[in-house]
């Protein structure tokens, strides 16, 4: 199935994929070293199929796994109609914070599961501004609360990202 | 053992039959994201491939899985193989990779042989999937009464998770 002639590295991924095509290098840089022999079949997908962005939402999954309608839905969140779900659903239309926490009631599920990919999409520019304030120096403050800010942006630059929402 | 990559792959399992289409999206560690089925009226290819277009517009996955109908005793309808080609058709405009699986395939890969029917096969999707699929399983088709259109959703899920899982 593979053809592993090519030198095998770290981070690149070599051979010819079942489809006959050679594989797109990927574009993860911190790879370890992958032998096509030994790779079990979620590795192999990884390898061999360009990686799709996530979800915004999986409120449709949610909604499904309970059985309800949209109507129903709908009436829980004390919105006049089914529609609005649907938008939501099918990413149209991004949810207010009290519908997100009538939908975190709803599901029993926290709003960054709910909302993976935008979870993640807001994480990621929060992070992004959080470095820029890093960088800042606290002239004016004293250097107990200038450590503490420090930290504390340290935290937000090193969190890990939820996206990988559970499957319960 | 390591993940590889945080990314999603995303599987578009589609199985199409007399009745209409049975649809089933899922993503890598088989998170179910979506099921259905859709029964057409009137141009059934039409409206069915009119429903897979709108699928792969709102999830965008990497592959779609379908059934293999051109094997030797493959028994289905020219009208189901000609929708199942014009899907490969669309996939491929999309460009979107294809992956076909036979019967005798997705029985092997979920019973431990290759002689069990559709219903073992969707006893064990169920028991898979408990919270999404459990309450939607349907009785074992008689040869009195048709097979009931649900079905077609587990074999669309079969298809999806076979890929996952064999990684082929």
């Amino acid at each position: 199935m593979f053809d592993t002639t090519e030198a095998e590295r770290p981070g690149v991924f070599c051979g010819v994929c079942c489809f006959g095509q050679i594989c797109p290098a990927f574009e993860c840089h911190d790879l370890p070293l992958v032998l096509h022999s030994g790779l079990a079949p979620m590795e192999f997908i990884h390898t061999h199929f360009m990686a799709s962005k996530q979800l915004p939402n999986y409120l449709l999954s949610y909604r499904k796994r309970s059985a309800l309608s949209q109507g129903e839905v709908a009436f829980l969140l004390g919105i006049r109609s089914g529609s609005k779900i649907s938008h939501y659903e099918r990413f149209k239309r991004e949810p207010g914070l009290q519908t997100a926490l009538a939908y975190e009631a709803i599901y029993q599920k926290p709003v960054s599961e709910l909302f993976p990919g935008l979870f993640e999409k807001i994480q990621r520019e929060v992070k992004a501004r959080a470095k820029i304030l890093e960088h800042r120096t606290f002239s004016g403050n004293m250097i107990q609360v200038a450590t503490r800010k420090r930290k504390a942006l340290a935290t937000i630059v090193s969190a890990e990202a939820k996206s990988q929402s559970t499957q319960s | 053992m390591k993940k590889l990559c945080p990314k999603h792959i995303r599987v578009l399992g589609i199985a199409a039959s007399w009745q209409g289409i049975g649809f089933a999206v899922m993503e890598n560690e088989s998170r179910l994201v979506d099921w259905g089925s859709k029964r057409g009226n009137g141009d059934k290819n039409a409206r069915c491939l009119s429903h897979v277009g709108n699928l792969v517009a709102q999830y965008a996955p990497n592959v779609i899985a379908l059934e293999s109908t051109r094997l030797e005793g493959s028994r289905r309808h020219l009208r189901v193989q000609s929708l199942i080609d014009q899907i490969v058709r669309m996939a491929e405009e999309e460009k979107i990779k294809v992956k076909r699986f036979s019967r005798k395939e997705l029985s092997a890969g979920f019973l431990s042989n290759d002689e069990g029917t559709k219903h073992d096969v969707a006893l064990h999707l169920a028991a898979r999937f408990p919270e999404e699929l459990g309450f939607r399983l349907p009785r074992k088709h008689t040869l009195l009464v048709n097979e009931d259109c649900r079905m077609d959703m587990f074999d669309a899920v079969a298809l999806a998770e076979h890929f996952l899982r064999s990684g082929e």
